[in-house]
């Protein structure tokens, strides 16, 4: 199978036989690509999946945190998008009174948070009472495009299994590109360097297998 | 005589750009990045953002801010450049930022600001036509949804015949220059 990679601009489909999906536009009856990616044109619709770009957040999403500032009633968020990210104290499984926010999350502690809503002027809520949602304590942050996101953890799952099982790590991977790895030094180090791998070679075919190799399985 | 016989005092036709060399990606702590050399021009690019635009009075709430700043390190031309900002690179900065504005969607990610740093490291004429032809390769680099890749090139006329990208003694010689940045895929100018 030959993947094809579109620049901006390039001529990607017509109306007559396609709809414009992510990553491209119209201008009359002709449909480009916005971005530098993968062509998929599959289905009815024309889409190019980006190999880059910055975190598009949306409501649902699952990501790893850092908190910037500690506020009277919420803690701001580094989530790794062009806008700030508030949790509210009402979002969080404890009883937090008005100015204690400090006595439960730190500046500088990492959080695993849920996206509650994205609103117009693009302010961002989070919220912590979902089962994945705590406070993180030790390993490694690892920050990679969150375009590859969707690679390292593959279809149903497949690539982050294969990475659990051969590295034998407690990992995390956060919807902003952002990997929480726990485990034996040499463990973590063999780790990083496969989800660098998965980075640098997401675009071709077959990824899956050569990780598994690569990981002695 | 910097034309003769329709060949042009470095061997190349009217027509004729000199050779470039683009790569991108080659700054890693930059969302995108380029290098370009284009003959003697040799130009770096990098696009920081989409991020949050500080201080807040610059902030557009309906569209991202595009902020070019282009400028020439000191050992790039053969005398010395003073360093720091000058009237000529704020205004090829500003003629930039609004190049660019046209063909990202801006629209995308309102209260933004992308910053666009282009650095000159070596001059040989047409240093702006090369830096937003970088700028450009940056923000595809960088993933930033773009109408098109906008790319520039010079035209002036040497002893009446309309020539494409001036080098050194053309430019040097000949005032009529017109940089002209373009939209390849729609073939019209930005």
């Amino acid at each position: 199978m030959k993947r094809k990679i579109v620049l901006p601009g390039s001529v990607v489909g017509d109306m007559k036989s396609k709809k414009p999906g992510r990553g491209t536009f119209r201008e009359g009856d002709t449909i480009y690509a916005a971005q530098l990616g993968i062509l998929n044109d599959r289905g009815t619709y024309v889409s190019v999946i980006p190999l880059s770009g910055v975190y598009d957040p949306h409501a649902g999403d699952t990501v790893i945190g850092v908190v910037q500032e500690t506020l009277r009633n919420a803690w701001m968020v580094d989530i790794n998008a062009p806008y700030p990210a508030f949790l509210n104290v009402e979002n969080v499984p404890w009883r937090v009174e008005s100015g204690e926010t400090a006595k439960f999350i730190q500046v500088d502690d990492v959080i695993i948070v849920t996206i509650t809503g994205v609103d117009e002027s693009r302010s961002i809520d989070l919220s912590m009472k979902c089962r994945s949602c705590r406070k993180v304590e030790g390993g490694t942050i690892l920050d990679i495009q969150p375009s590859k996101v969707p690679r390292v953890i593959g279809k149903n799952s497949s690539m982050l299994s294969v990475l659990k099982q051969h590295t034998k790590c407690w990992m995390f991977v956060g919807q902003n590109g952002r990997i929480w790895i726990k485990g034996e030094e040499d463990n973590v180090n063999t780790l990083i360097n496969a989800i660098r791998i998965i980075e640098r070679e997401s675009h071709t075919v077959g990824l899956t297998q050569r990780i598994t190799k690569l990981l002695g399985g | 005589m910097l034309i003769k016989d329709g060949i042009r005092m470095d061997g190349r036709k009217p027509d004729e750009l000199r050779p470039i060399k683009i790569e991108a990606g080659v700054l890693h702590r930059a969302q995108g990045s380029c290098y370009l050399e284009w003959g003697g021009n040799k130009v770096m690019a990098a696009v920081y953002g989409p991020r949050e635009a500080i201080p807040r009075h610059i902030q557009h709430p309906l569209k991202a801010v595009i902020n070019a700043r282009y400028n020439m390190v000191p050992f790039s031309v053969s005398d010395r450049k003073r360093p720091g900002p000058d009237r000529r690179s704020v205004e090829i900065s500003k003629v930039t930022s609004e190049a660019l504005e046209h063909v990202v969607f801006t629209g995308l990610f309102p209260r933004t600001m992308i910053d666009v740093c282009i650095e000159v490291l070596g001059a040989e004429a047409g240093t702006r036509c090369a830096g937003l032809t970088a700028a450009a390769v940056a923000l595809a680099d960088a993933g930033i949804p773009m109408r098109d890749l906008p790319v520039a090139c010079a035209a002036g006329k040497i002893d009446g015949t309309v020539v494409l990208d001036l080098a050194g003694d053309e430019d040097c010689e000949e005032r009529r220059i017109c940089p002209l940045p373009l939209h390849p895929a729609r073939r019209r100018s930005c």
